[in-house]
């Protein structure tokens, strides 16, 4: 029997259902637990220019038998989530830089206490990359709608990285600078709870 | 269209059992490890005897939040039957301890071409085996606030104990793995471990050379043990 994937039905779901495009894509909050824990809202993730869905991977584990290889489930890990990349222009005043090179001294500050427990006041902070430090990116739809939404969870910054400047030949050209993240895991609607929780 | 294998194929064959359950491979990462201290009030009063810069002190409380805590308080560790129960969080590796008993030769001298027979000896003492548990390292540091003072307690303890004046605990490893029709966290085997003592704690180095995880490896001696598959 021929198979019905013509171009006709091609069209129809092309039609039906669209593409998702490059832009389709927002970072509504980054939130970092704690006092002086970094917080990004729009007005902030407003000058990101990239991000991405996050992937995740189940290691393939190999038995064999009979000179053949069967290859099985293993463990799932999360594929990037050392080092989730976004890239930002940067504003005239910096301010975004700055408050991802704050909380970069925040997560790493050997001497003040204020990474993780309390702070000199006392002041009780979270725990960096702990459950309420998260990320919410979304992927839209043509109207800007979100149809699925990813919550990467135990968020904490790594790589806030240079910009580099013309003084002498410059041209005028807006600078952006990457920052990477990490986190532990990321959750969905689709990912439901179960045993294992991930 | 590909044509399908044979039903004689070892491959087919082999696929079809490795599709069930009981024959699967399991998930070698799903497990963990509680440690419940035989008579909790006595142990801690033990401990507190020899050692009494070893524990988790505030102004002579013990702070809620340690791991000592975690060892005495059943409702934070959970039983294992406990669906909730995940046991030490910061166990980060165990070595169960071998069953083996030794062999030796029963024949005269000068057999020539004859085999020379084997006998069975005795099964491996208990000082032979032991369980090695590896201790992530945390702010409250499990090694040094729990383990040490319980080995240098049970230097001076000994190890005969009465009951109810014991300071000795039970280990138990639970290991699970994926579903099994409506059991969405089988259990696929238990080991217990009666009256457990920490006896061996290795040394740990510090250096500059960058921040690391560290896990420090403890060494148990127990007097009997029971095991159950699923």
């Amino acid at each position: 029997m021929a198979t019905d994937q013509i171009i006709e039905k091609f069209f129809q779901q092309a039609v039906a259902n669209d593409f998702t495009r490059d832009y389709h894509f927002r970072i509504e909050s980054i939130v970092l637990a704690g006092q002086g824990g970094l917080v990004l809202n729009s007005n902030d993730l407003v000058f990101a220019r990239t991000g991405k869905l996050p992937a995740r991977n189940i290691v393939n584990q190999t038995v064999k038998y009979a000179g053949q290889t069967f290859n099985l489930p293993g463990a799932v890990e999360f594929t990037g989530s050392e080092a989730y990349e976004m890239e930002f222009y940067c504003p005239e005043s910096s301010n975004i830089r700055e408050r991802l090179l704050s909380e970069s001294m925040r997560t790493f500050n050997a001497f003040d206490g204020s990474a993780t427990g309390v702070n000199n006041s006392g002041y009780p902070l979270g725990t960096i990359a702990g459950p309420n430090s998260y990320m919410v990116v979304h992927q839209l739809n043509k109207i800007l709608e979100p149809v699925v939404s990813y919550k990467l969870v135990g968020v904490s910054i790594r790589n806030v990285g240079d910009i580099a400047y013309e003084i002498a030949e410059g041209s005028g050209a807006i600078k952006t600078f990457n920052v990477s993240f990490s986190y532990h895991f990321f959750e969905n609607d689709n990912i439901g709870p179960g045993p294992f929780r991930r | 269209m590909a044509t399908a294998l044979p039903n004689y194929s070892p491959a087919n064959r082999f696929l079809d059992l490795i599709s069930k359950w009981e024959y699967d491979v399991p998930l070698t990462t799903q497990w963990f490890v509680t440690i419940t201290p035989k008579n909790p009030t006595y142990f801690l009063s033990k401990l507190n005897d020899k050692n009494n810069s070893g524990l988790f002190k505030d102004n002579g409380v013990i702070l809620g939040g340690s791991q000592l805590n975690l060892l005495l308080n059943s409702s934070v560790q959970k039983n294992i039957e406990d669906p909730d129960a995940s046991g030490l969080f910061f166990v980060q590796n165990i070595k169960l301890p071998k069953e083996a008993f030794t062999i030796s030769t029963a024949a005269v001298e000068s057999m020539g071409g004859y085999l020379k027979g084997a006998v069975a000896g005795d099964r491996l003492s208990l000082s032979e085996r032991s369980i090695n548990i590896g201790f992530l390292e945390t702010n409250l540091d499990f090694n040094d606030g729990v383990i040490r003072p319980w080995i240098i307690t049970a230097g001076y303890e000994g190890l005969v104990s009465v009951k109810g004046s014991s300071i000795k605990a039970d280990i138990r490893v639970a290991q699970y793995t994926k579903a099994r029709g409506s059991d969405k966290k089988p259990r696929r085997k238990l080991f217990e471990f009666f009256d457990c003592v920490p006896y061996s704690m290795g040394e740990s180095s510090l250096d500059y050379e960058g921040e690391k995880i560290n896990v420090n490896s403890v060494d148990w001696v127990f007097n009997n043990y029971s095991y159950a598959i699923v």
